[in-house]
């Protein structure tokens, strides 16, 4: 959840990108550190498996700077995409202000997409929060790839609450940036500050 | 619950850097951090100049949470208490209610006794300070909501500011040529 801190001054914001294991998460996150100004970012921290699977988070803060003499913050973490990571996908989602949903564009990955957001809808629901209130970003990523599956069908099967969603190529960038934006936004919209 | 935000008052900081300068001084600590349970920093008091105190706060968030997943598979609900010992340097991490973790940074080994003993005394007068709140109408910040919407959509704008819509009309092509 978003915290707002009178005495530091501080404001931080909490996003999670979520979905099916080797969708584009970490790469997502990698692009973002790789790509924008060392003056907005922080140290990104990979909890990784030897094989550079996600065991546990990757999380990256970003330094939006001083804004209305608040300094503010959007954490960035991703969770850890295989079936039986379930616990830690749990417990990163808490307090998540925003979530990223990033699909395997890749026919053969339909149901992983399917299940993982299946299982993010049960996790939200958990921590009672609503999905249809909750910033939410769809990001189909890996179009460059031969077998994969139409965004209309996508759209239909996966994105049934109708989020904004996006194509990408997260390895090459593409899309990385549209996505980001628009959730920070969000989170940003939904966000009340006269408390 | 639907997506609250917590919110911290100077009122309340004041209170509590106070329980926790008494506690560096009695168990000559290095420092102390108090973090959210959900990995964002409180205050911190002490010498945390070799800290990166965020990263800091979302992986020990991270690793409590973990922990409390271990307790749950052995029949506990939680467990309060964390002890990390290094070579130099060693931490101990308290649970503060449902709210709050206290991370306490020590030297000397010898004072494990001393911090767990008086980390127990802090985190129920820090837990107390949490749980009353904050002078609010005091504090109550005239900020206008568009107008930080307006700043933060700026800034994002300037953070993210690539030709990436250019690309994905890039993809979309590739992809139809496919």
């Amino acid at each position: 959840m978003a915290s707002l801190n009178y005495a530091l001054r501080e404001i931080n914001f909490k996003i999670v990108y979520y979905g099916p294991g080797l969708g584009g998460k970490t790469t997502n996150l990698e692009y973002i550190y790789q790509s924008i100004s060392p003056s907005y970012k922080g140290k990104m921290i990979s909890l990784m498996t030897e094989q550079e699977r996600t065991l546990f988070f990757d999380f990256l803060p970003l330094e939006l700077g001083k804004i209305k003499g608040f300094t503010t913050r959007v954490h960035l973490y991703t969770v850890p995409g295989q079936e039986y990571y379930e616990a830690s996908r749990k417990l990163i989602l808490k307090g998540a202000d925003g979530v990223v949903f990033i699909v395997d564009s890749q026919k053969h990955r339909l149901n992983e997409n399917v299940n993982s957001y299946n299982e993010l809808l049960l996790r939200l629901k958990e921590y009672q929060l609503d999905v249809d209130t909750l910033p939410c970003v769809v990001q189909y990523n890996k179009r460059d790839l031969s077998d994969i599956n139409p965004v209309c069908q996508l759209e239909e099967t996966i994105n049934i609450h109708k989020k904004p969603s996006f194509e990408a190529v997260a390895i090459k960038g593409i899309g990385v940036f549209a996505t980001i934006k628009v959730i920070c936004k969000s989170v940003i919209e939904k966000f009340e500050l006269n408390v | 619950m639907e997506n609250h935000k917590t919110v911290t008052f100077s009122s309340q900081i004041k209170e509590i850097d106070k329980y926790l300068d008494d506690f560096i001084i009695k168990t000559k600590s290095v420092s102390i951090i108090l973090i959210t349970k959900d990995g964002q920093l409180i205050t911190s008091r002490g010498d945390v100049s070799f800290i990166n105190t965020t990263a800091l706060a979302a992986l020990v968030a991270g690793s409590f949470a973990a922990t409390k997943e271990v307790a749950s598979l052995l029949g506990e609900r939680e467990f309060s208490i964390l002890l990390q010992q290094g070579e130099k340097r060693h931490v101990h991490i308290s649970l503060l209610g449902s709210i709050a973790m206290m991370v306490v940074v020590f030297e000397n080994l010898k004072n494990v006794g001393k911090v767990r003993f008086y980390a127990k005394e802090a985190s129920q007068k820090v837990t107390e300070s949490l749980v009353k709140g904050g002078k609010r109408e005091e504090e109550r910040v005239k900020v206008e909501l568009s107008n930080f919407k307006e700043y933060a959509t700026n800034l994002i704008d300037t953070i993210f500011s690539d030709s990436d819509s250019a690309l994905i009309d890039q993809t979309k092509t590739e992809t139809k040529e496919e």
